[in-house]
């Protein structure tokens, strides 16, 4: 077994601010790279391993100098005191189907908290469960979780500017139950669920859609949203599940074991993604908890198994990888079990349960002490607790996942006593990957891109530069122009742009300000630096585009004879149908449709944008019997055509017939088809207002 | 209200909603900037046209087909809610067509009752509860009612009852029982339905009248009854704690007989005059301070019928429930202007027809009101609508992709093949979000109660992802029925090349296009997605290619130039299905 490691390693929370809102130009036309902004690395990992049901924290955690009450109160229950795997550490034992957590505790690499729950504790599995995931008091009802809120508040901008060039990656990350052979699907934070990664689904990719705001445009937009988020997160998880490996590592065959082999695929394939969640179910053992021929077997020892063995076969890959230094896995269960056994060789709902932390970056003490067990019980009996849950939950912010005070206090709605579950080397309250021993600079805003002591580098804001694009007039008109301005006086700066490959210097003589014009339509890349800071250089791409030619689509519904023109590229436009014109400012108009031939024409104001154009023939109905036919086929031809032209083809195409006819007042025809062989044979007639084909059979 | 969990795993869309951390105050915002659509329920006198059908079709049936509108074409609007307000006839009860997957020696074994196959099994008495496939049967049977309806509302309004009057957890024969009880109720007075509600088994079960104790009543059904059944929580419904306390008094000592459940024949529901409350029974203010004189013996079982008289003269009752018709069928969100020219109208017809939903819905679906163009396609459809309708608008070939031969006579034999063509909706649906028989909690489904969000409840980037999937392999290869005798897997595969003679112009990619979207979308294609899915379709080849391949299978119709026909359109349907527009009815 490893030892932990002790490398120190540089990490950045690279959170780059959502450029595009403070910029007064299209944002689909710009984007913004920083020299740094490709630091995306490996943060540190927070895995929550949710135990459904409540736990048997006694049997999990054992106190040793408790034995003897243990044997008196929880005597259907109890371990064998021998099997018991003791830690020789605060008079504490493991349950023995864990002996890779006693490797861990040996290796330092384990962290037990004692009696953790909270006051007035529920017994109802869905109440505590959901106080659990929620953070709240026991009569406070929240609709969101501790960790909603969490990245809500690292991520103001989430989830419309996501994922973005800093966070391709989805925030969190859930597996669940309803879980397929490999991608145990249930819920990401972010929103992206795969059953299976190898098949993810390429939804669409008509993502940018722009739509009216009336009731369909509202869903519409709400479906691509959801469609988009999906997606893109899809293809994320997809490439890191692919490329992730095992290091020869095999997992048992459990379905925990399946969500943390995925886990270490994504992780070791590269997925940023800091927090994770798996569940295991099964831990309300009312009954036959254990066999009652040996208490260390039976339903909970095969639990505790599953999760031992799944954790085992976990950290052995993340320490082949070198990557269990980013690792922190936490327990969590609603609540743990009565102290005394009952009769059908089980535990009852109870209150405090112990927690377990494993991974490389502990403070290992034993947090607590031990539970105080009593001779005998009668009636209620709930032990005594010694933690809030909560106060683990901003240990895990404070000193893991990265957030100060202000931020825990937001996310849980209260402070507690600080405890320490990070060792104090690593704990890093800035988030900015320094340890709190280490960093010189504490209290690095979130996202800043720090050196070795935490301190922030020399960045100016992104949104220091003003950036206004004029696209071209008309197509090849080539009069774009390009306006650079910035913000902070204080520096002189050199901007280089490429295409037209031009240096020049914004400063006091300029204001700070330099327009270039007589610009085409291409991709200009602005690569801004100040000499007196030699590793600044902030880069933009920006496009110069030309109006959007005029594209126009007519739906026909020959039933109901109209047309339903479907525009974009400007705001006005003008159509004529049948030489008739009219002015339109909507992006859509449905028209009306004569018999026979329709011409349809639409322009805008801007003649470069090009002209649309489409004729469309509207055929009276014309009614042909009967079918099949012996001798004379009848067409009634109706509307106003004085003569109609008949061909008659076989079913190869071939022309048999050709006349034109004259229509009589009854507007019926008839024609002999005596000289044609029996099959199909293809007739159109065709007029003025009339032309249609249809087939007959010949007998 | 306690709220029920599902002893299922379900989908928690509202959980998953919140999840997603949607921007719901700009959806808010831009719904604010809305016109107010003030006309009111004065006939509708405007076009007539395709739209309209769709419309009124869209909102009446459990899923839009084709056929449906086929079903409407001469008629007027008046002929056509007569169409629709048509009972659908009431189907035999299913039978036991699910015999392949268990058999005799293991149903007994599990101490189930046995039933031969073919025989009807909802009479069947259930000492301890059924097998599962005989759940699944049933089920089956259920959703193949809906997509075989007739065009009439019967079957959209059993769902609407179902929904508003939303209980689960039963047996099958429960179950049956109730769906059968809400099939007959559609076209009789809501009052008379509230009172078969009450007696109904699986909700006697499901809030707990069954347990009542006169001592100690339990207040679960009584709460119900007013909050979500009759008088609704709106703000002028003001009934108290006391009266929840007095309805609890007057309801108990109801229950269903577990002999009958556990016996051949229907569970029967009686009255326990020992374990009824004799004392008198105070209502508030609300109710005008009505007294519910104590009853015994026997003459208790009275005090129902004069609860429901009490609950039903208030103004209220009316109002509430006319909201929730007129959420559930013309657009979830309400205001005063709605309130004042919809609602409010549409209650005093409800009253003054003794309380038959009917009257008021028909007056609603042929309103000015009901059609508004800004109604049109403005809802997201259950997964219900979605997949139900697929199912109707296609006839399928079965096809076992490994091995043509090896496709097993149950899945085409008369007396099996509806359990395995219908039985993967139920877990298709669920995927989507919708356990059909086990409603979330007792209020139904929130996207039909739940403000502000309503049916957004029903889309999250995980149902999305699952429609998504869904609608690709049905588009594609079909979706999966049961396994091949000796490999592989059968599925149900549409009927594409069939499917495409049906349109006006099948040689013509364009109007093929234009015809299908115009079927299955509720708004109009985008033209990125429409060149996408297009030159899926062509993958490179000229339209030419595409009309003969068209010419040549219409002209010689064998299976080889069925299959290349097919095979070339697949993307059509499969990119088709995947569309956002699809979504929205």
């Amino acid at each position: 077994m490893k030892r932990r490691t002790f490398i120190h390693q540089l990490t950045h929370a690279a959170a780059m601010p959502a450029l595009f809102s403070s910029f007064g130009i299209n944002p689909l036309n710009l984007s913004s790279y920083s020299l740094l902004s490709n630091t995306l690395q490996e943060g540190n990992i927070l895995i929550i391993l949710l135990l459904n049901g409540g736990n048997d924290g006694l049997n999990m955690v054992i106190p040793l100098n408790m034995k003897s009450n243990l044997h008196s109160v929880r005597p259907q229950v109890v371990l064998p005191d021998n099997k018991i795997l003791s830690l020789g550490t605060n008079d504490l034992g493991l349950h023995p189907s864990m002996p890779f957590f006693k490797s861990l505790h040996d290796e330092k690499r384990l962290k037990i908290v004692q009696s953790v729950g909270y006051q007035n504790p529920s017994y109802s599995h869905f109440r505590s469960m959901d106080i659990w995931q929620t953070g709240s008091e026991s009569n406070q009802y929240l609709t969101s979780g501790w960790l909603g809120r969490y990245l809500e508040n690292r991520h103001p901008e989430f989830p419309e500017a996501y994922p973005s060039d800093s966070y391709p990656h989805p925030l969190a990350l859930e597996m669940g139950w309803n879980s397929s052979l490999q991608f145990t699907g249930n819920k990401s934070f972010t929103s992206i669920v795969s059953s299976n990664p190898d098949n993810f689904y390429e939804i669409i990719n008509e993502f940018n859609n722009e739509y009216p705001s009336t009731n369909v445009g509202e869903k519409l937009k709400y479906l691509q949203l959801m469609a988009k988020q999906s997606n893109s997160y899809g293809e994320v998880l997809k490439d890191a599940y692919n490329k992730g490996a095992l290091s020869g590592i095999d997992f048992p065959r459990s379905n925990l074991a399946d969500q943390f082999k995925i886990i270490a695929k994504l992780i070791s394939g590269g997925l940023n993604t800091r927090i994770y969640k798996v569940e295991i179910g099964g831990f309300d053992t009312h009954g036959n908890q254990v066999d009652t021929n040996d208490h260390s077997k039976g339903e909970h020892a095969n639990l505790l198994g599953q999760i031992n063995d799944a954790v085992q076969a976990f950290m052995q890959v993340m320490d082949a990888q070198k990557k269990s230094d980013r690792i922190l896995g936490m327990t969590l269960t609603e609540f743990g079990r009565t102290v005394h056994s009952n009769g059908t060789n089980g535990t009852d709902h109870g209150t405090v349960a112990p927690m377990l932390f494993f991974g490389n970056k502990l403070d290992t003490n034993v947090l607590g002490t031990n539970p105080v067990i009593p001779n005998s019980i009668e009636g209620q009996f709930d032990l005594e607790r010694q933690f809030d849950y909560r106060q683990m939950y901003q240990a895990v912010i404070n000193q893991w996942l990265g957030g100060s005070s202000t931020t825990s206090t937001d996310v849980l709605y209260k402070d507690f006593d600080n405890v320490q579950i990070i060792a104090k080397e690593y704990a890093d309250l800035d988030g900015d990957g320094v340890g709190d021993i280490y960093d010189l600079c504490s209290d690095t805003a979130a996202g800043a891109i720090v050196d070795f002591n935490g301190c922030e580098i020399f960045n100016l804001p992104a949104n220091n530069y003003e950036i206004h694009t004029k696209s071209l007039s008309c197509i090849d008109s080539n009069n774009g122009a390009l306006t650079i301005r910035a913000l902070d006086t204080t520096y002189e700066y050199t901007v280089a742009i490429s295409v037209i490959d031009k240096i020049v210097t914004l400063n006091q003589e300029n204001e700070h300000q330099i327009t270039f014009s007589d610009l085409e339509v291409g991709t200009y890349r602005i690569s801004i630096t100040i000499d007196e800071k030699p590793n600044y250089n902030q880069v933009f791409d920006v496009k110069i585009v030309e109006p959007a030619p005029l594209t126009a689509a007519a739906l026909v519904d020959l039933t109901a004879r109209t047309a339903t023109l479907h525009l974009s590229g400007s705001e006005q436009y003008t159509v004529t149908l049948n030489g008739v014109s009219q002015e339109i400012y909507s992006q859509e108009i449905k028209l009306e449709l004569s018999s026979g031939v329709n011409r349809l024409q639409v322009h805008t104001p801007l003649s470069c944008q090009g002209m649309f154009e489409k004729e469309v023939f509207i055929s009276e109905k014309v009614v042909f019997y009967p079918n099949p036919i012996k001798e004379k086929l009848y067409l009634l031809l109706p509307g106003s055509d004085a003569t109609t032209q008949i061909s008659i083809y076989n079913d190869q195409g071939i022309e048999l017939f050709y006349k034109e006819l004259s229509i009589p007042l009854s507007r019926t025809v008839k024609l002999s088809t005596e000289a044609f062989t029996k099959g199909l044979i293809i007739i159109r007639a065709k007029g003025t207002t009339i032309d249609k084909t249809f087939k007959v059979i010949k007998q | 209200m306690m709220p029920q969990k599902s002893p299922y795993r379900t989908i928690d869309l509202v959980d998953l909603f919140y999840k997603e951390n949607i921007d719901l105050k700009s959806i808010l915002n831009s719904r604010k900037t809305k016109i107010v659509v003030s006309s009111g329920i004065t006939p509708y006198s405007g076009v007539w046209g395709k739209e309209q059908k769709k419309h009124l079709l869209n909102r009446t049936l459990m899923g839009y087909a084709h056929r449906h509108l086929k079903d409407l074409e001469n008629l007027s609007m008046d002929q056509a809610i007569d169409l629709i307000f048509t009972p659908d006839a009431k189907p035999d009860p299913p039978v036991n067509d699910y015999f392949n997957e268990i058999t005799r020696e293991e149903v007994e074994n599990s101490g189930h009752v046995y039933v031969p196959p073919g025989e009807p099994y909802v009479e069947v008495g259930e000492p301890s509860g059924s097998p599962w496939p005989r759940h699944q049967s049933l089920y089956a049977w259920i959703f193949k009612q809906n997509i075989e309806q007739k065009t009439s509302i019967h079957w959209k309004m059993v769902f609407f009852l179902h929904n508003l009057l939303a209980t689960g957890r039963g047996s099958v024969k429960m179950q049956y029982q109730h769906m059968d009880m809400l099939f007959d109720s559609v076209y009789k007075g809501y009052k008379e339905t509230i009172k078969a509600l009450t007696l109904d088994p699986m909700m006697l079960d499901y809030l707990n009248l069954q347990g009542s104790q006169k001592d100690n009543p339990d207040e679960n059904y009584a709460r119900e009854l007013q909050e979500l059944f009759t008088v609704g929580k709106g703000p002028n419904s003001k009934f108290t704690e006391e009266d929840v306390v007095a309805a609890a008094r007057v309801l108990v000592g109801w229950r269903f007989s577990w002999e009958t459940k556990n016996k051949q024949g229907k569970i029967q529901t009686y009255f326990e005059p020992w374990n009824h409350d004799k004392e008198d029974k105070q209502f508030s203010a609300f109710y005008n301070h009505t007294l519910i004189k104590g009853k015994t013996g026997n003459d208790g079982a009275t005090e129902l019928d004069e609860l429901l008289d009490m609950i039903f003269n208030t103004e209220e009752c009316a109002l509430y429930l006319c909201r929730r018709l007129y959420q559930f069928f013309v657009y979830p969100v309400l205001n005063e202007t709605v309130e004042a020219n919809v609602i409010s109208p549409l209650a005093e017809i409800l009253r003054t027809n003794n309380y038959d939903l009917m009257a008021p819905l028909k007056v609603l679906l042929k309103s000015e009101h009901f059609y508004d163009t800004s109604f049109y396609n403005a809802m997201i459809k259950a997964p219900t609508e979605f997949v139900f309708g697929l199912m109707k608008e296609f006839s399928f070939d079965l096809r076992n992709y490994q091995n043509e031969t090896d496709i097993p006579s149950k899945v085409t034999d008369a007396a099996t093949a509806d359990f395995y063509k219908y039985r993967p909706i139920d877990w298709n649906i669920n995927n989507q979000g919708l356990n059909y028989m086990e409603p979330p909690s007792v209020s139904g489904w929130p996207a039909y109660y739940q403000a502000p969000v309503y049916d957004l409840f029903w889309i999250n980037s995980y149902t999305i992802s699952q429609r998504t999937q869904f609608g690709n392999s049905f588009g594609r290869w079909g979706y999966g029925l049961v396994s091949g005798d000796y490999e592989g897997w059968v599925q149900l595969v549409i009927n594409r090349a069939d499917y495409l003679l049906t349109f006006e112009d099948p040689e013509n990619l364009d109007s093929v296009i234009d015809e299908i979207s115009d079927r299955l979308l509720g708004a109009p294609i985008q033209d990125r997605a429409r060149a996408r899915i297009k030159n899926q379709v062509l993958q490179g080849a000229s339209e030419n290619y595409y009309a003969q391949l068209v010419r040549t299978y219409i002209n010689t119709p064998t299976e080889e130039h069925k299959n290349t026909l097919s095979n070339r359109i697949e993307n059509l349907f499969g990119a088709l299905f995947q569309l956002g527009e699809i979504h929205l009815f």
